[in-house]
């Protein structure tokens, strides 16, 4: 398979990771709770202990993960390095593993959903599996 | 690397969304919450529609008033301690006669010990000291949600001066634990699912998070 589709899907879903983390980072500094719904555990979830580290929301580092993938996908449309099919995946992986726990903990600790964050969780866990695909398509 | 010049307009073109992203998401934040200011209104509907459980009630102000104020809530949760503040510096000012509020216990995050934090809070009623307990619950939560919650609650019974014998006696009382679980499962049977969840004279309203808004609810600044 053409590459570039591999580079481009990685893209779109860093646009909708970006958005879906502004959103919850927004939410957390305005000391709102996310809306979702009457049965929705947003707020339950938001402002668990959880939701910081080291006192900085994680939709914060939500926000870097994805501006860091859609760099790096840029960078590849742009000037093609052969860094970048390694790089993407070394950068996805920790990220997957952390919303495999953050997973994890809203469905066993709180268990409370809030789909902004499953929404969040499964495009790191796309953009890992799509950035591996890459990666081997460029061995 | 390939030879490839450089392409200044995917750089600016996607710098460009995000930042119209960025915008257009936290401006959508922003406006849903405006809206949730808004939407509270005051109500004067009956106080029918609350579940009705054989427990006892934990009532702050005057229990007859005509304005009744039902918060289901958790001493773990966030929110709920924020709103408690509310609480606490609205009636500081505010004629205690005119409302009645209540806290309904509805222990969500179990496995924090918040449920044995909701029965040191009636164990403390039974002496007298639901309030100040509750005072203290919600605002040192780090001293019972460890490894050894009693002790944090024992530490809280003896600053309140409270028959520490008694105390440690009725925390461990299943009498109090299985109304606790009562009352939360009749809640829960009824349909609450999240704390705080309030209700103004059987109302359910969004949670007020200002002084300002209470008076919005409750209406009646007071010099």
């Amino acid at each position: 398979m053409n590459p570039r589709i591999y580079i481009i899907t990685i893209l779109v879903l860093g646009f909708i990771g970006f958005a879906d983390a502004t959103y919850l980072t927004a939410t957390h500094f305005m000391d709102a709770p996310p809306g979702c719904g009457e049965e929705g555990g947003c707020g339950e979830v938001t402002s668990s202990e959880y939701s910081t580290l080291f006192g900085i929301p994680i939709s914060l580092f939500g926000i870097m993960f994805y501006l860091s993938m859609i760099f790096m996908s840029l960078l590849w449309l742009d000037r093609k390095p052969d860094f970048v099919a390694l790089v993407l995946p070394i950068f996805s992986a920790p990220a997957f593993l952390f919303s495999m726990w953050l997973v994890y903990l809203m469905l066993f600790v709180l268990e409370a959903i809030c789909w902004y964050c499953m929404g969040s969780a499964a495009s790191s866990t796309l953009i890992f599996i799509t950035s591996f695909l890459f990666w081997k398509s460029q061995q | 690397m390939s030879e490839k010049k450089s392409n200044p307009a995917l750089w600016f073109g996607a710098t460009g969304i995000l930042l119209l992203v960025a915008l257009a998401v936290v401006y959508w934040a922003y406006s849903e919450n405006q809206a949730r200011t808004e939407s509270m209104t005051v109500n004067t509907s009956s106080d029918q529609g609350l579940p009705e459980y054989n427990v006892q009630n934990w009532i702050k102000g005057n229990p007859q008033a005509d304005q009744k104020l039902v918060v289901f809530s958790d001493f773990g949760c966030i929110h709920c301690a924020r709103f408690h503040a509310v609480i606490n510096e609205f009636f500081e000012e505010y004629d205690g006669d005119k409302l009645a509020f209540e806290m309904r216990h509805y222990p969500i995050n179990n496995n924090f010990h918040s449920r044995a934090a909701a029965v040191a809070s009636v164990a403390a009623g039974k002496q007298g000291k639901f309030w100040e307990m509750t005072d203290l619950l919600y605002f040192n939560t780090d001293h019972w949600r460890s490894e050894n919650p009693e002790a944090g609650f024992m530490g809280m019974a003896e600053y309140l001066e409270l028959d520490l014998e008694r105390f440690r006696q009725d925390l461990y009382s299943e009498d109090i634990m299985y109304n606790v679980v009562r009352g939360h499962l009749a809640a829960q049977q009824f349909g609450i699912r999240a704390t705080p969840t309030v209700f103004l004279n059987g109302e359910q309203i969004q949670t007020p998070q200002t002084l300002d808004q209470m008076y919005a609810l409750i209406g009646g600044r007071t010099p």
